[in-house]
Parts: structure tokens; sequence; C-alpha cells
């Protein structure tokens, strides 16, 4: 009964027994294919196979003396006497079974001729009285079972023999494969002293050999390197093919009527059977994930759509190729990345080129099988680029970036600077955003805005004078009043140009600022709010930069009050003073509301530089978190095109991302006598020397800041001692003898 | 206005993801055949060029990934031998092919965690330092971190969050953190449609640990690619996810105001944006510029399509790309028969003519 053909493959379907015994090894089929019989350490038993189940017909694994004999590595059943069974035992015993025996025990004969384990027994396809092992004990041995010996013995180059096999349509010849990665070719005639061929299939042991039912010559073996590769064997082996697998390879069979494909199982890892083609080596053609373990033993059923495994997990499946996975189709076929910085996006898309270049004949007809089955292996990817220029970039231009002024000048030249710049790169929009915002600056100095006086509550209490900076701003004085108590402790002056430019911004309040009167006014106005803050002196420290000039910090108003500033509130002592309360058009709100879409389409690069020339003068009313993602995604911007300088004068002057400049970098520093790692609480004192590290070889003083050493001997000082000793010497201050200058 | 260009890769089988490096200026593609390469701008001719590969992994590499430069030269992969990997290049005489070359990449570890295929891999923002996420087709995403980034040789797992469903993508949300906990979203891509296909992991500063916040019901289809974009000041995230068309999905989290912690939201609104089909067919990867306006979207078609969301929240496909244009140049031989054969396609998925897709807009301008 012949259940392989593909009439009756619809109706097979997946099915498994649980051995329940213990791992199995290894399994064969009947001539008929109606059982099959399934062997291991603990478990030897002969099953049939129906129609939806496997039935256990026989356990052989019985009698009173269970030895090693029953523990086998391997079973083979004959192709011609449909009763005889082989086993190959763990202990090096080769045993026949004989099912027609009337006796439960079934055991016919032992040859006890290998020293350890066989690994592999095989019956000639022809010779019923022939039969082959391989063992771990290096040997070959062919056993002639009329006489019950041991006929030939064929030592193989190796410790040991891992699989052996027949050619096919050759009654003389056999492969032996063995552990040290060779392939030997023997002739049964001439006796078991020289192969003739040997052949380094693989870098470590070969588990596993098939020759292909049907081509000729071909051989593909598997090893413990993670590859089955396919050999054309006549007088030398030349590889044909290689494929990768996940783990090392147990066991390979080729999968019957079909020319390409082979079946594999993993010895490690890898619980399914695959099904490769071997022109695509690298993706299964189809997997089979029913096991819970690795499996150890396949056989096709004749049909190239059926085939039986058995698994460490004690099971025994019959698998169908309409259940397998196929894992090619799990794959991502595509890829696309979009290359932020010169607006490219890069894709790669699934072709299936024929290598033969002929297109198919009939694309209209069998499209289907001829997508899956013939074009699997020519799965290949195509590969582009795209410029799409501006497009990608979308708000961001290099060039502005590179040319944009940014500090340094009054903001009103800033704008015009920077306005010119954009105009020259033909971006019209932009340009208009930088000349409303002098626009805008304009105003601000001569005609305030009425709605600003109420944000102003911090106390100007003009207690206090310190010396200006020497940066004058817009056109006006030189001495300042710090009306904050804040800025007359040392955090202004330890500023630098972020302070100057924060003190800056005093100068050009304090010039329209007079003292008492103007304040009473204010807190009439304000109401009973102030004397609360009158006390907030001091800036929370964020993110361990002081914010610039943030003097209201009270947390009621961090997220939009707080942003309009000091500036305005001096504008409005102004307003108090030269101006009649006309409320002018407010430029802020709608200067906000364009940054915002310059933002929101991506351009966020206006949106910053804009932000970042206005802001010593006045705070956009922006919310501090949508400030910092701008500035955020703007240093990024900067920083992916390698604008490290541009990026430094964002953190420094943006005021939200004080810290990123304080963040990732650290310098260790260790002695240079003795190499010990210097800790950050002594300074620049080595403890294990009990010495400062660096000391002046002319005056012995420790150095600090800048210091000169020679290379050669280490030793060294200021450098405006070591410049005058070597005016006069060549040989080293410190007198170890160096001749430093030469 | 587009320059399409071919570029031979060599390699032997799919190409499954490519990923440029921070500054634009490398490429890293990966592929079945188990290797990755490493290529560089020649920024004189606009050429991408080979300078290293080698075998990464014994099965297909599904993703490759660039970390932040500030760590260095070092890229990820992930493989269906079920483990991930980071490499970093190093200097060292190294060779492709015949050629010599002044650098190679070392394996720095092997993460091995997963029982099954590692679908994703991506590196966190910058600002979570060096972080690794994976997911992989056993329904885990694993986060690993190098605590010392001198030493990429230590990776500890931080956190296994079970998902409980096979995973195919992973994307983390870049939006700068002080307003937003970190975020993570996970693409589900088993068939049946019950089941959620995206679900957003929130990191609860105060409980230490991933939360679910979210799982998006509304997209029935397996999940292909997804990608945040790069959050400029909106209140809210865009989610592009790539299924059985192109969808944009807006997350709103509903912050719980709290003066100086991270707000932990617990809590998104999401919406479904905009949805686009017209690729005609599965879409596979999205993309977002860096700016996060223009999300670009790769389908069975074989096309790159560009889109933009305008003033009204209309998301509208702006430009489409395509490669065929040049594919004379890529492999003369092969012209012919990839025209006539359908692009990309596995049983399941629809065809498309080539011919067919560009027909479907006119004002493109083909180059």
């Amino acid at each position: 009964m012949s259940r392989g053909e593909s009439g009756s493959y619809a109706s097979t379907r997946s099915m498994s027994f649980n051995l329940g015994d213990g791992p199995a090894n290894a399994l064969a089929l009947s001539k008929d294919n109606s059982h099959v019989v399934v062997a291991g350490r603990n478990v030897f038993k002969i099953l049939s196979i129906e129609e939806d189940c496997f039935v256990e017909k026989v356990n052989l694994r019985v009698g009173k003396n269970l030895n090693l004999n029953y523990s086998c590595n391997d079973v083979v059943w004959s192709i011609l006497d449909e009763n005889l069974i082989a086993t190959g035992a763990t202990n090096g015993a080769v045993v026949l079974w004989n099912l027609s025996k009337i006796t439960r025990a079934k055991q016919e004969h032992v040859f006890a001729d290998h020293q350890r384990t066989v690994h592999k027994v095989v019956f000639h396809p022809t010779d019923p009285f022939m039969l082959l092992s391989g063992s771990q004990d290096g040997t070959v041995k062919c056993f002639d079972l009329r006489v019950r010996e041991a006929k030939l013995t064929f030592k193989s180059n190796s410790e040991s023999v891992r699989d052996v096999q027949f050619l096919p349509k050759n009654n003389f010849s056999f492969t032996s494969v063995s552990e040290n990665g060779s392939v030997q070719l023997w002739d049964v005639r001439k006796g078991g002293e020289r192969p003739f061929l040997t052949f380094t299939a693989h870098s470590g042991p070969v588990f596993s050999c098939d020759w292909h039912p049907d081509s000729p010559n071909i051989l593909a073996t598997g090893g413990r390197d993670r590859a089955i590769k396919v050999w054309t064997v006549t007088n030398v082996a030349s590889l044909e093919h290689s494929i990768a697998t996940v783990a090392s390879v147990g066991r390979i069979k080729w999968r019957p009527q079909r020319k390409n494909h082979i079946g594999s199982t993993s010895l490690v890892v890898d619980a399914s059977v695959c099904v490769w083609d071997v022109r695509r080596p690298f993706v299964p053609f189809a997997a089979f994930e029913k096991h819970k373990d690795v499996a150890t033993g396949i056989i096709w059923k004749s049909s190239p759509h059926i085939f039986l495994s058995t698994s460490k997990d004690c099971t025994v499946w019959q698998h169908v190729f309409r259940d397998a996975t196929r894992p090619a189709s799990k794959a991502m076929p595509q890829a696309l990345a979009v290359n932020v910085r010169r607006g490219e996006i890069a894709q790669a898309v699934t072709t299936y080129q024929s290598d033969s270049a002929a297109p198919p004949r009939f694309p209209i007809f069998n499209r289907k099988t001829a997508s899956l089955d013939e074009q699997f292996h020519m799965a290949r990817s195509l590969f582009f680029t795209f410029e799409a220029g501006r497009l990608l970039r979308d708000g961001f231009r290099v060039e502005c970036a590179e040319r944009y002024t940014l500090i340094g000048k009054s903001a009103q030249e800033l704008c015009d600077i920077n306005s010119k710049i954009a105009l020259s790169l033909n971006m019209k929009s932009v340009a208009l955003v930088w000349e409303i915002t002098k626009l805008f600056l304009n105003t601000r100095v001569t005609e305030p805005v009425p709605h600003i006086e109420t944000t102003k509550v911090t106390v100007p209490t003009p207690n206090h004078v310190s010396q200006a900076p020497p940066k004058p701003k817009e056109d006006n004085e030189d001495h300042i009043s710090d009306d904050d108590q804040n800025h007359s402790s040392s955090e202004l002056e330890s500023q630098d140009v972020l302070g100057e430019i924060a003190s800056g911004l005093h100068m050009t309040q304090n010039l329209f600022m007079s003292a008492g009167p103007t304040y009473e006014f204010q807190i009439n106005q304000e109401g009973p709010v102030l004397p609360a803050e009158a006390f907030q002196h001091r800036h929370e420290i964020r993110e361990g930069s002081p914010p610039l000039h943030l003097e209201d910090c009270s947390p009621r108003d961090v997220d939009e009050a707080i942003e309009t500033v000091a500036v305005e509130n001096r504008t409005s002592y102004l307003k108090f003073k030269f101006v009649d309360p006309v409320p002018a058009f407010d430029f802020s709100e709608s200067l906000t509301k364009a940054l915002q879409f310059h933002a929101k389409e991506g351009d966020v690069q206006t949106a910053v530089c804009v932000w970042l020339v206005l802001s010593p003068l006045y705070k956009l009313p922006i919310e501090r978190r949508v400030l910092e993602a701008w500035c955020y995604a703007y240093i990024e911007l900067l920083q992916r095109n390698r604008l490290y300088a541009q990026a430094a004068v964002v953190i420094k002057h943006c005021g939200v991302l004080g810290h990123l400049s304080q963040e990732s970098t650290s310098y260790l520093i260790c002695c240079g006598k003795c190499g010990k790692p210097l800790t950050q609480k002594a300074g620049n004192f080595c403890d294990k020397c009990r010495k400062a590290v660096a000391r002046c070889g002319v005056c012995h003083m420790t150095v600090t800041g800048l210091m000169s050493w020679c290379q050669g001997c280490g030793h060294g000082g200021h450098i405006e001692h070591l410049r005058k000793w070597f005016s006069g010497h060549k040989e080293c201050p410190v007198g170890c003898g160096h001749v430093c200058h030469s | 206005m587009f320059v399409a260009r071919g570029v031979k890769t060599d390699h032997k089988d799919l190409i499954h993801d490519v990923a440029f490096d921070y500054y634009g200026t490398r490429m890293a593609t990966c592929s079945s055949d188990q290797t990755v390469r490493v290529w560089e701008l020649d920024a004189q001719a606009g050429n991408w060029n080979c300078m290293a590969n080698w075998k990464a992994h014994s099965g297909s590499v599904w993703k490759v990934t660039w970390a932040n430069p500030e760590y260095g030269q070092v890229i990820a992969t992930c493989s269906f031998d079920r483990t991930a990997a980071v490499w970093e290049e190093v200097v060292g005489e190294g060779s492709i092919g015949d050629r010599v070359s002044a650098t190679h990449w070392v394996k720095r570890t092997t993460l091995v965690d997963s029982r099954t295929s590692v679908t994703d891999v991506k590196f966190a923002p910058r600002y979570l330092g060096l972080v690794l996420a994976t997911c992989s087709a056993d329904g885990f995403v694993r986060i690993y971190e190098a605590p010392d980034v001198m030493n990429l040789t230590q990776w500890s797992l931080q956190y296994e969050i079970p998902v409980k469903l096979s995973c195919s993508c992973i994307a983390w949300n870049p939006t700068y953190p002080r307003h937003f906990a970190p975020m993570i979203a996970v693409g589900i891509d088993e068939s049946t449609p019950e089941v959620p296909k995206v679900m957003i992991y929130e990191f609860n500063e105060n409980l230490r640990r991933w939360n679910r916040i979210e799982s998006l019901k509304d997209i029935t289809d397996p999940v292909n690619d997804l990608s945040f974009a790069p959050n400029l000041g909106r209140s809210h995230h865009l989610l592009g996810v790539a299924t059985k068309d192109l969808k944009v999905v807006s997350l709103e989290p509903t912050m719980v105001e709290d003066d100086n912690q991270v707000p932990s939201s617990n809590k998104v609104t999401t919406r479904t944006i905009a949805q686009c089909s017209d690729h005609n067919s599965t879409v596979w990867r999205v993309a977002w510029n860096v700016t996060g306006t223009i999300l670009a979207s790769s389908g069975d078609d074989g096309c790159v399509r560009l889109w933009k969301g305008n003033y009204m929240g209309n998301w509208r496909c702006v430009s489409i790309l395509r490669g065929d244009g040049t594919q004379a140049t890529v492999e003369p031989t092969s012209a012919a028969a990839s025209a006539t054969s359908p692009v990309g396609s596995f049983g399941n998925s629809r065809f498309m003519k080539l011919g067919a897709a560009a027909a479907l807009k006119q004002d493109v301008v083909w180059h």
C-alpha cells in the first residue's frame, strides 16, 4: 500500500505519536511505507501508519535481559526482507531483529565487532545480505548476513565514523563521513585498506551525508560547522552549494522527486525540521515546527509531500507539506530608510530574477506555483537610493545654520543680517519673519505693549550697582544698576558670555528705569501679589544652569508668564513715563504664531533662531516644553550636520537646555609618576606619592593651569619658567641629566 | 524632482533592513545572506561604497541599527538565529574581499535571551543612555542596558516585557523626555484579527517598570513596521504604522501636571489621523524625515511614497519615488525579467504591475 502518491496526499494529514518511554534516536520505514520502526536508548517500537494516527504494533524492547543491545543509536529496515531490521547499539553491537520470530523477543543475532558506539547501520540497496555499520571506533564494518560475521573492516582516517551510505545505482561503493570533517569513498571489492577518494568537507565533524536519489554524483553533507554542503563527486569532489543553517546539522535527507530540495534537522538549539532549496542557501524553503526538542531522524515517505521525523521530545510526527511554515513569506521583503542629513531615501525591494535572464514563458498560467516554488530561489533585493533633495530636509538649511548670526550684535542688526541671508537663499517667508521680528523689536523699544505690565512682579531695588560688562548693547549707557539682588551675587558675574548678554539686557532696561516712584506705581497696579515674590530672589537652579535672566522664578508661572520677563517690566515703566497708554498692535502674539507655524512645518531652524535673537530682549510667550523641544530638535539637526559650534551657541543661549553642555563630558586624570588615578577630592595631589602631581621643575611650586613638560624625561613646569630656563640651558632643570632642549 | 540610483549591493539574498547613521554619511544593510555591510558615502560622487562586509549571524539578519555616535561606531543586529548582537568598529587591519581596510568590526556581545527569532532591535534615544530594545517572535520585548558605555561587552537585561503575541517591530518615541516618559510602540504580526496589533508601553519612573498604556484596536491587520515621528514641540506624538495600508496615529498623552517630575501620562488618547491605501498593496516599511513632517512608506507596489500632512491635518501623497527608472544600471540582464514579474510578493499579497503603479499619480516629475 503506497500512500505516497500526490493523489492521496490531499487526504493525509499531520499527526503525531507520543512514545512515552524516552527520546528516539532514529526511525525507519518498512518497504511499503505502512509501518515505521522507532528506536532510541529506551524505546524500540514498530508503529503502523493509519489514516489519521499512528498505532503501536510491536514493542521490541521486551525480554528478560534488557541489556545495552536494546539501546539503539540507529535503525534500518531491510528493503528486501520486510521482516528484517538492523540496529546499531550504543555499546557497539550491531543487532539483527527478525519480526517473523514467534517468540516475543525478536532478537536474531548480535555482531559485537565494534569497540564503541555504532552510529549508523545501512543495508545494501540490492544485496539482501550485506550490511554496513559505522562506529565511534573509527571503522566501518561490512557484515555478511549469511555467514553472520564481519567480512570487511574499513579503517577511516579519524576517530569516529558518523554516517555511511551506499552510492545509489552503484553496487560496490559507499561513503563514510567522520568527525575530522572528511568524506571518504570506498569500494567494497578493494577491501578495507584505502578509500579511493578522500576530501575534507567541513571544518569540524560531519554528522550526516546523503546521496541524491536521482541525480548521480550529487552528495550532500551536513556538519557541526552549521553548513549543508552539496558536492559533485566524480574523480574529485567539487562544491556546488553551501547552505548556512542556524545550528549544527544533525540529519539530512533529499526530498524525493525534487531536484534541489533537501531536508535537514539540527543537532542542537533548533527544534524545527527545515527543507531547503539548495539554490537559496540562507532561507529554508519550508520549516516544520511541530517538535519541541531537536529532531533526531527524518525519512521521506517516498512522496515529496510527506515525511516522518522523530525527536528528543519523545514523539514521532508525520509532516505534510501543506502544514509547513514558509520562513521566506515571513521575512521582511523591503527595507526603507530616510537619510536625515542629505535628504536621501534608501529602499530595497524584492524582485525575482532568474539567473538565466530568461523571463518566465507563461507568466499568466501557473503563476501561483511559479511564484512560490520555482521563483523561490530567485529572490533578490534591488537597492535604490533616491535623492529627494530639499523635500525631506524640510525646514533645515545648512547654509542658514552656517551663516546665521545669533549673538554678538544688537537684535535689530542680527535680524537684518539674517534676513539678508534668508533672502539670498531664496527663503522669502523666512526673510519676512526676520523683518517682522526687527519691526517688532523697534516697536518694543518705542512703543510698549500694555498687556505686559501685569507680568512684572520682581522687585526692582536699585540698591546695587555693578560694573557693566564692556559690551555695549543698543545705543545706550555704561552704567548698570543691577536691580535684582540676585544678580548682585556672584551668579551673574560668574557667567561668561551668557552673563554679558544677560546684563546687556539689563542695560537696556535700566536706561529707562528710575527709582522709587515707578516701583510704587507698579505695586499699585499689580496688587497684592508682589510682596511674596519680592523675597524670591534666587533662581531655582534648574538642570544645572541658571536661567539667563528669569528673575521671576515663582513656580506659579513657570510656564508662561515667566517668559515675559524683566524687559517688559522696564518697558512698562517706560510707558508710565513717556508713552500714552494707547494700545499698540501686539506683535508678540503674531510673532509667536509665526514661529509656531514654522516649527509645525518642520522649520525649527527659523523658530529657534528668531527666538534666540529675541530672547535677550523679549521672551515670547512660548511654553517652555515647546521651546525645549524646538531647541533640542535644532541642536540635533546641527549636530547631525556636524555644525558643533552652532549647536554649542544654541545650547548656551537658549536658556532651557543648558544642562546639555554639562552632560557626557568627563575627564579622568592620573598621577604622572605612579599612574594612580587622582580623586576629585584631592585635586592634583597624589595620595601615593604624597606630592602634588604637577610641580614646576624650576620653582618647585605646584603648577595649576597650563603646564609644559619634556616628553623625554617627563619633567616640566610653568611655561614661562621653562622658557627662561631653556634660554640658557639645554639640560632638564630638575637635574635628571636629560638633555631636553636639543 | 528626484534622482534615483541603483546600488549593487552584492547581498546574496534579500535585504531586510537599511539604516543610516546619525550623520547620514554611513549606511548599514543587512540581509538573509547572514551578512551585514557597512557603506560609506563618497561625498563628491554621491556614491555609496561598501567599506565592510562580514557574516554577522547564522541566520537571516532582520534588522540593523546605529547607536548614537557618542558611543563610538556601534551597530546592533538581530537575527533569525535567536540572537541580537552589538558590533563595534575598531581600528586595525581588516579586509573586504581582497581589499584591505584600516578598520574592522568586532562583535562585542551576543544577546541570547530569546528562544525564537529576534525580529527587531532598536537603540533608545540618546538621553536614556546606551539602551537597546529587542522584540522577538515569542512575544517578549527585552530592554538591555550597557551600564558602562566604554565597555560594550557588558549588557544587562533590564526589563523583559511580556507582550504575549508575536512581535514584528518596535519603535522608541524619540521625543525629548522632560515632559514625556520614555515610550515604546510594539507591532504585532499575528494574523488573527481579534488581537490588538500595536501596543504602547510607557516607562513608569515610580514603579520602575514598563506599563502597557494603550493597545490600538482599530488596526486589525498584521503590522509590518512602525515609527515615531520626531516631535518638534507638538503636544501629541505621531506614529506611522505599516500594515495592510499606511496609518498615521496620533497619541495625545493626558498629562498629569507635576512641577518638576517627569510626568507619567499613564494614558494616551489615540486617534487615527490618516489612513492611506495608495499603495494598493501591503505597506512594508515606514520612515520619517528628521523634522517629522514627511512620512515615507514603501509598499508591495515597489514604490516609495512621501506623505505630508497639510494645515488641515489631511495627509496627502506628495511624491512617488520608483527605482525602476534606473533599473537598467543596476543589473542590465535582469531588467527585462523584473519588469514582467510582480515585485515582492509571497502568496497573500496583491500583485501590481510596475507600470500600473506609475499611472496612479500624474504630477510627479520623473528624472
